[in-house]
């Protein structure tokens, strides 16, 4: 009897087998590239050869390639400040192709919380790893509809972009006036915590490789602000991309270097140390760093109406995220296994001598370095989009030139931005907490409630049952990640007022 | 005689207290029978001989003395070697006023009212009981400052300082030693005594008191003499029970410590090379003159690079212009 059904069945899936490889590869990320990739608006065929796994084998030549797109970047004319500007500053003629959004991505989705994410091995097991690509392939999902959103068909069944940005989703869905704000307000935020977070970990990783230097974390946090001056000439999102792709190349520089050292550790590997238990105690939290380093959203919008070949979006996306969960979780749990319980909450400090210690903490500067400018970016043409664009339309005047160069105010306010965020970054205390609390409640909002419930709200004669139930599941986790974020941050603030530590460090007597 | 006139103060005071519900319930643990634990803890603690104090004067002297108002657990803990071995340190009958300690830091002060060891710091114990059913972990967090009693021995020349810090069924206890060449100071003991007896042990098999050390030739927050030691994330410490394999790991963060030559506040900073992730609590040093320094820099580069660019713009756009018309 079971035999026999053991044979039906296998019958079956025989029978099955080319329809199911079909749509496997339907769903595949490279499949895409040829326009019929699910859902994807298609138009044009073919992807550079390779992938950007493949990619990252031979960079230098895509370096090249990055900087000759700077170089072009820098050349194109700008005609007048007539030219319509989206949302992120990029204008009709200034697109990037899907490497180059790929590499922004990359910058937003493999953050700096890499070396935080052994410790939520340590934490959660097995469980850890599978957050790792869990989360990576719902961010993923989200940022598709999210773009779908963009889209509406018109009257011949074609797929039009109706909609340029985040913002113009949200008027749609929420309500022009405070529903687009509230989302812009968010953006913002989170946009700018990111920024300070860039400036408070150079200081955190200078001040611990040099802790006998005079010069303290405030002061290595004002020289790194130097560095970054500069970002206030930032106008095009192609030196953006070219800047993400060598924060890119960083991150790659360290997990080769660690990876490197954990396989010559490889025959002390505990292989039993990862379990599938999981410390409730502490997983909630590290959950958080897990969810919230996937958080790509917020980019998505412009970077696809941006990009050179459109029907290309879905296989970038999916690539540079299974990259970012392929790398996370094998960085975390090679890592773990190495260090077992000994795992740090920031895995530099497991590393043996000072000055491999000091060698990747200085790498991990450069990476913050080379982030920060596209969140920075993004913020400030955020701000010009909702602000500066002449009077009738907002309160205040351009900040371009009438032949498309930045006015002296208007550098001036982008170095204020700059400023701004280096002040914050010194002055705020417990800033891990605080980013924790406002991070959880945008990050939620931004990568999972918003893009779901825009979604369903606008596609929903489009979807089936199941896209709906997976749909209010992403909801539903998203708003539980959050409320878990929110409460551990507001714990910890509460505490953090009763600690034995200054309030605000900064102000101390002189 | 002197012994029953501090037991009889003892009772009045825990009488007083309880009727007055005035036993302030620490936040991380429920109300106990205070006078079983003191009790319990008289007979047991290894380090007793050298925190004795002056049986005479068992409420005033070594408990954490800062301005907040003195709560149940400040008033009866610090008695429980009240009567036991000789004054050895902080035995002083003075009513020196004593300096105030820094803000959030934990204090021990001199005879003449001057601070002798600084500390600040939270705390995390991971501890391994045993249970019926198998080995279970407690993971117990240090209390607010207000919650906590702390005494301590001052150094002198020939005695090493020594730092203790308890809370109900708790106390954590640090060790000092100096080098002389070159000049430094660094924790050489730590200890950890507990009572398994509490409902954060729950299913403990036998109940009781616990205590585990780390001795093991260890040199902790070495630290130039006259600098404090801060450490934002300092990695686990492991410290063994006496008689059994089982271990206990602390972790300490946001340290702050200072046990020889103090003048009244933290000296300068000597920061241990761990990296802490977006930490903005790190210790900075009081001399503000590389801060200064580079922040006026960065404001200089900032004015120039406006100026520089202002200047680039009203040559570089006016030739442009005068090109067009031509």
């Amino acid at each position: 009897m079971a035999a026999a059904f053991a044979a039906e069945f296998l019958a079956r899936a025989k029978e099955k087998a080319p329809v199911i490889v079909e749509t496997v590869k339907a769903y595949c990320p490279g499949a895409c590239a040829d326009g019929s990739g699910p859902g994807g608006p298609s138009e044009g065929s073919g992807l550079r050869s390779g992938t950007e796994m493949s990619n990252f084998q031979n960079y230098t030549e895509e370096g090249g390639y990055a900087e000759t797109s700077l170089t072009n970047g820098a050349r194109l004319e700008r005609q007048g400040s007539s030219v319509e500007i989206d949302e992120f500053g990029g204008k009709g003629n200034e697109q990037i192709d899907e490497w180059q959004a790929g590499w922004n991505v990359t910058n937003a989705i493999q953050g700096m919380f890499i070396v935080s994410l052994p410790y939520s091995v340590q934490q959660g097991g097995y469980w850890g790893v599978f957050a790792l690509v869990f989360v990576a392939y719902i961010c993923c999902h989200t940022g598709k509809i999210l773009v779908e959103c963009l889209y509406e068909y018109n009257d011949r069944g074609e797929l039009v972009r109706v909609r340029d940005s985040y913002v113009s989703i949200a008027k749609v869905c929420l309500g022009s006036k405070w529903g687009s704000r509230c989302v812009h307000f968010a953006q913002v935020t989170e946009l700018l915590m990111t920024c300070i977070l860039y400036i408070v970990l150079c200081g955190n990783l200078m001040v611990g490789s040099f802790p006998e230097s005079t010069i303290d974390q405030r002061s290595w946090m004002m020289i790194f602000t130097m560095v970054l001056l500069p970002c206030a000439f930032l106008r095009d999102l192609r030196s953006v991309s070219m800047l993400s792709f060598w924060c890119t190349m960083t991150h790659l520089f360290i997990n080769v270097i660690i990876l490197g050292y954990c396989l010559l550790c490889a025959g002390d590997w505990g292989w039993s140390k990862v379990s599938w238990s999981i410390n409730m105690d502490k997983f909630p939290v590290t959950m958080g760093i897990v969810v919230f380093s996937y958080t790509s959203q917020i980019f998505l919008p412009s970077l696809e109406g941006n990009m050179v070949d459109r029907s290309k979006f879905h296989c970038m996306l999916n690539w540079s995220h299974i990259a970012a969960a392929a790398f996370k979780a094998i960085f975390a749990w090679m890592c773990f296994l190495t260090w077992t319980d000994q795992t740090e909450e920031v895995i530099t400090n497991n590393l043996p001598t000072r000055g491999f210690k000091i060698v990747v903490n200085l790498i991990l500067v450069a990476k913050a370095l080379f982030s920060y400018p596209l969140p920075y970016f993004a913020a400030a043409a955020l701000l010009e989009h909702q602000y500066f664009r002449e009077r009738p339309k907002t309160i205040f005047p351009s900040c371009y030139y009438i032949d498309g160069e930045l006015r002296v105010w208007g550098l001036a306010a982008r170095i204020a931005l700059v400023l701004s965020t280096m002040l914050l970054a010194v002055s705020i205390p417990y800033f891990a907490l605080l980013m924790g609390l406002i991070g959880s409640f945008t990050g939620t909002m931004l990568s999972f409630i918003w893009p779901c419930y825009f979604h369903m709200k606008l596609k929903w004669n489009q979807m089936n049952h199941q896209q709906i139930c997976w749909e209010v599941f992403i909801i539903v986790f998203g708003g539980f990640s959050g409320i878990i974020g929110i409460y551990t941050s507001f714990a910890g603030l509460v505490e953090a007022y009763h600690l034995p530590m200054p309030p605000i460090p900064v102000l101390n007597e002189a | 005689m002197k012994m029953s006139r501090s037991s009889v103060l003892l009772l009045i005071a825990i009488a007083c207290i309880s009727s007055a519900g005035a036993f302030r319930q620490p936040v991380v643990f429920p109300p106990l029978d205070a006078s079983k634990y003191e009790d319990a803890s008289a007979h047991e603690l290894p380090e007793q001989r050298i925190i004795a104090t002056d049986s005479a004067v068992p409420e005033e002297n070594h408990e954490h003395a800062d301005d907040r108002p003195a709560t149940a657990p400040h008033e009866e803990l610090p008695r429980s070697n009240e009567t036991r071995g000789e004054p050895i340190a902080l035995a002083q009958r003075s009513s020196t006023i004593r300096i105030k300690a820094p803000e959030h830091s934990l204090a021990v002060w001199n005879s003449d009212g001057t601070i002798c060891i600084l500390a600040r710091f939270q705390a995390t114990f991971e501890i391994p009981y045993a249970t019926a059913s198998g080995k279970k972990y407690a993971s117990i967090k240090m209390p607010p400052n207000r919650e906590l009693a702390t005494r301590g021995v001052c150094p002198t020349e020939s005695r090493e300082p020594l730092f203790e810090v308890q809370w109900p069924l708790f106390k954590f206890i640090m060790h000092f030693a100096r080098i002389h060449s070159p000049s430094s100071w660094y924790v050489n003991k730590i200890e950890v005594q507990y009572n398994t007896n509490s409902p954060l042990f729950p299913g403990a098999l036998n109940p009781g008191r616990r205590y585990a050390s780390a001795t093991q030739n260890i040199s902790l927050f070495k630290t130039p003499m006259g600098q404090s030691y801060g450490c934002p994330l300092y990695p686990p410490l492991v410290l063994t029970h006496q008689n059994s394999s089982s271990e206990i790991r602390v972790k300490l963060r946001d340290i702050r410590l200072q046990a020889y030559q103090l003048t009244g506040n933290y000296g300068p900073l000597s920061r241990c090379q761990q990296v802490a992730m977006a930490h903005t609590l790190d210790p900075y040093n009081y001399d503000r003159t590389v801060p200064v320094a580079v922040g006026s820099t960065l404001a200089g580069v900032s004015l120039a690079t406006i100026v520089g660019y202002a200047l680039y713009r009203s040559m570089f756009a006016t030739k442009v212009d005068y090109g067009n018309i031509r």
